[in-house]
């Protein structure tokens, strides 16, 4: 028996480009910026000022008060994406095996703003009085928790923690998942909502983001005024499922993950990373030519960035590259889901969008778009390498 | 599933507070011991919980004699026990030592809670007294690495060379059974060739401490705290929250018995639902823990008759003791009482992501020694809770197939199904 196809069946996004497939699109193929000055809290003397933040997300709205008590933001944007891609893949779950769904997920930090408020709480009131909703609440796998008791899944489910990757891992072993048979449909992607006071700085601890206050200067990747990447609030679904199934349902087929791969530069040596992509290309049976365009991790950061543009050019030699997040931030736990869903909105459209802010300082033969560039795009390759080395590649066709 | 490969044990090693090598931490299982104390902290706090389960025999620059103690020191405590125990698989399994190439490999980690004390110190030392704002300052780069989950899959991968996959799951207290299982996976699928998967949790601060208590999840019983856990007894009221970790090697089968290496034990069947119905209620009638452990069985061409012994998650909890008790009757029907079922737990609490992988070594244990590891604790029966949970000392029998049960928040269940090596 072979391994089973995986294709894309549903697709659900927001961040702080847009709410919504189409209204993240419209920014993102113009390469607009929509990073800002932190407005969520006070950041006056914080090492960090710019962020990518998500505006109007009425979580009352989308879960009712109740839930919306319970649940941290990061869940918020989570339910948000997975409700937006279940109804994009047409999904009825009251038909399905439910069995067979499960909930594949990247989170890199949890959920902060009931961390603080828990926090404020036990200092405050007094630790036999913080928030009931606390301990369910902010762990890493919440927000698959509350996915599969809103959806009713039950299927295998995981969550992964990774640093820039986080949602990177949980893509790859999702569309594995099927791949191996242990799941017919996978909602897989990601959320982070890291804009908290003590969440940046643990993150800005790591030495990976952007000091630059101003929101033009601060996210520029493959770029020689690379400061680090600005953190972003997102959350991104794709519904995966077996080709199989989602054909006889008559289910709109977006594109096929044709190969995946994994793998950790513990070392920093970019010949890892440039083996990872090379098994992704072998399982999805291509050559690095078959690949039109490069979605690139593009982390912001010199040494990051050199690593990854070294890493390309071993495979590639030339290709055409682009790391549009560096216009809506950077989303750790749904960065990568993201990333795919750019790749297949620009294959629909023709259209490669640009690295806002970025690419002026890439070896020859990497060719970064920095304008909305016409192409003809049928297969393309996600890219992401995170802080202690993990690797991932993943290879669409659209 | 598509050319499945066979998958064995090949390494093990354990952080616990029964002990930090293997021999001590299977004595410990197989003789009850108890490790559960009092925990100060609770009672100045205004709590209602009772007793923790310390590492007591951890100390780091014993176990590390070398120049990593000081690069370790500077992080969480689940990292300087996750690293160690990891370590101590790794060099278990021989793999280190057998001049392979390692390149190949995994790291599998997991961790519930990570480094949450160390991010509750943070915080007081970011504020006035624990009372907002939070004043801002640049923190070195160990606060990133202390607290977030995926430094010690990192550092493994980076000690030994290993070049495949690394990861952190978060799935809460199924984490340490689902690493495994991701392993599993990989390395019968042909992924990996071996996979060093494993967990760590040290969830022994204040605000683990309230948040689990304001919903009643941490034991409150009466007496010493030696017996504040004790699962499956009439009067169990919550478990007891510890600290341990937990790795093994998993090996395709073929590969470990050509380079010799020693099989601890087959790993037959992994699987892992979820309920969806509620974070942290279970239904009594235990379908969903039922489902999961058929799912284990199926997977693993075994039939429930088969099972020798049940290593459950038996958190002393009033709710998952029936559940799972109940999801047990389901799958083994008339024979249910004739199969030993037993709570590590009732020894060592409950170390979250950790604990489920401790269970699974303490089961490899069971299989190696042909003896089964008592339930410490019990003195009241439950009419709602019986089987045969072992409550009176080891029992030396032939343990030869066996299944290892986990539940955690977010409505998670996860089983594995082990066997003696062939």
């Amino acid at each position: 028996m072979t391994d089973h196809r995986v294709v894309v069946t549903g697709l659900g996004v927001v961040n702080a480009a847009g709410r919504g497939v189409e209204d993240f699109w419209r920014p993102v193929r113009a390469g607009e910026l929509r990073l800002g000055r932190i407005r969520r809290f006070d950041a006056a003397g914080f090492p960090v000022q710019v962020a990518g933040e998500v505006d109007g997300l009425d979580a009352s709205a989308l879960l009712g008060r109740r839930l919306q008590a319970r649940t941290d933001r990061f869940t918020h944007l989570a339910l948000a994406a997975v409700e937006e891609a279940l109804g994009g893949a047409r999904l009825d779950l009251e038909r399905e095996d439910r069995e067979r769904v499960g909930v594949w997920f990247g989170n890199d930090t949890g959920g902060w703003d009931l961390c603080e408020r828990g926090f404020a709480e036990y200092y405050g009131q007094g630790a036999d009085v913080v928030n009931p909703w606390q301990a369910t609440g902010w762990f890493l796998a919440a927000p698959q928790g509350f996915v599969t008791i809103r959806h009713g899944l039950r299927g295998t489910s995981k969550s992964f923690s990774g640093d820039r990757s986080s949602g990177a891992v949980a893509l790859h072993q999702g569309a594995r998942a099927i791949r191996w048979g242990r799941c017919d449909v996978v909602l897989a992607g990601g959320c982070e909502a890291p804009v908290s006071p003590l969440a940046l700085l643990c993150l800005d601890a790591g030495g990976d983001l952007s000091r630059e206050p101003d929101p033009g200067l601060a996210y520029r990747p493959f770029d020689r005024g690379g400061a680090g990447l600005v953190a972003g609030e997102g959350g991104v679904a794709l519904v995966l499922e077996e080709a199989g199934r989602a054909r006889r349902r008559g289910a709109p087929v977006l594109g096929e993950v044709l190969g995946s791969a994994q793998g950790t530069a513990s070392r920093g040596d970019p010949r890892v990373y440039a083996r990872v992509m090379r098994r992704a290309l072998d399982e999805a049976g291509c050559r690095p030519g078959d690949v039109d365009l490069l979605l690139a991790e593009g982390c912001g950061s010199p040494g990051g960035d050199g690593f990854e543009a070294a890493a390309a050019a071993e495979v590639f030699g030339s290709v055409v590259l682009t790391a549009p997040k560096s216009g809506y931030g950077h989303l750790f736990g749904a960065s990568f889901g993201t990333d795919v869903l750019t790749g297949l909105l620009a294959a629909r459209d023709g259209v490669a969008p640009p690295t806002p802010g970025g690419g002026t300082d890439v070896p020859a033969g990497l060719d970064v778009v920095r304008r909305p560039r016409p192409l003809a795009l049928r297969r393309f390759l996600v890219a992401s390498h995170s802080r202690y080395g993990a690797c991932v590649a993943m290879v669409l066709a659209a | 599933m598509s050319g499945a490969g066979r998958v064995v044990i090949t390494g093990l090693g354990v952080v616990a507070p029964s002990g930090v090598t293997v021999e001590r931490f299977w004595d410990g299982a197989m003789a009850g011991r108890v490790c559960i104390e009092d925990e100060p902290l609770m009672d100045r706090l205004g709590l209602r919980c009772r007793g923790v389960a310390r590492c007591r025999e951890f100390v780091l620059e014993e176990r590390w004699p070398g120049p990593e103690a000081a690069e370790l020191a500077a992080l969480g405590r689940f990292a300087q026990l996750g690293a160690t125990a990891g370590r101590d698989a790794m060099e278990d399994s021989r793999l280190t030592s057998s001049g392979g190439d390692l390149s190949g490999g995994a790291v599998l980690f997991a961790s519930a809670v990570g480094g949450a004390p160390e991010m509750q110190e943070l915080y007081e030392r970011l504020t006035d007294g624990g009372l907002p704002p939070i004043r801002p300052r640049v923190l070195p780069a160990a606060t990133y690495d202390g607290i977030f989950l995926d430094y010690v899959p990192g550092w493994l991968a980076a000690r030994y060379g290993i070049e495949g996959p690394s990861a952190a799951l978060t799935t809460g207290c199924t984490a340490g059974l689902d690493a495994m299982g991701l392993g599993f996976d990989l390395v019968r699928h042909g992924d990996v060739p071996f996979a060093l998967a494993g967990a760590a949790e040290c969830p022994l601060n204040g605000i683990s401490y309230a948040t689990l208590d304001v919903i009643g999840c941490l034991s409150r019983c009466d007496g010493p705290a030696a017996r504040a856990s004790r699962p499956f007894d009439l009067t169990r009221a919550g478990f007891v929250i510890a600290e341990g970790a937990a790795f093994v090697v998993l090996e395709e089968a073929g590969r470990a018995r050509a380079r010799g290496a020693r099989a601890y034990a087959e790993v037959l069947g992994v699987a892992s639902t979820c309920n969806a119905r509620h974070m942290t209620d279970l239904e009594a009638d235990g379908g969903s823990m039922a489902a999961t452990l058929e799912r284990a069985l199926a997977e693993a061409g075994v039939a429930a008759a088969e099972l020798d012994y049940v290593s459950a998650h038996g958190s002393s909890t009033p709710q998952n003791d029936v559940f799972e008790t109940n999801a047990l009757k389901r799958v083994l029907g008339a024979r249910a009482g004739a199969v030993p079922v037993s709570s590590l737990k009732s020894g060592i609490g409950h170390s979250l992501a950790s604990a489920s992988l401790l269970a699974l070594i303490a089961t490899v244990g069971a299989v190696r020694r042909s003896t089964v590891p008592p339930t410490a604790n019990y003195a009241v029966p439950d009419p709602a809770c019986d089987l045969d949970y072992v409550t009176d000392g080891a029992r030396p029998a032939p343990v030869r197939t066996a299944a290892v049960l986990a539940s955690g928040f977010g409505g998670i269940h996860t089983a594995a199904v082990i066997r003696e090596a062939a």
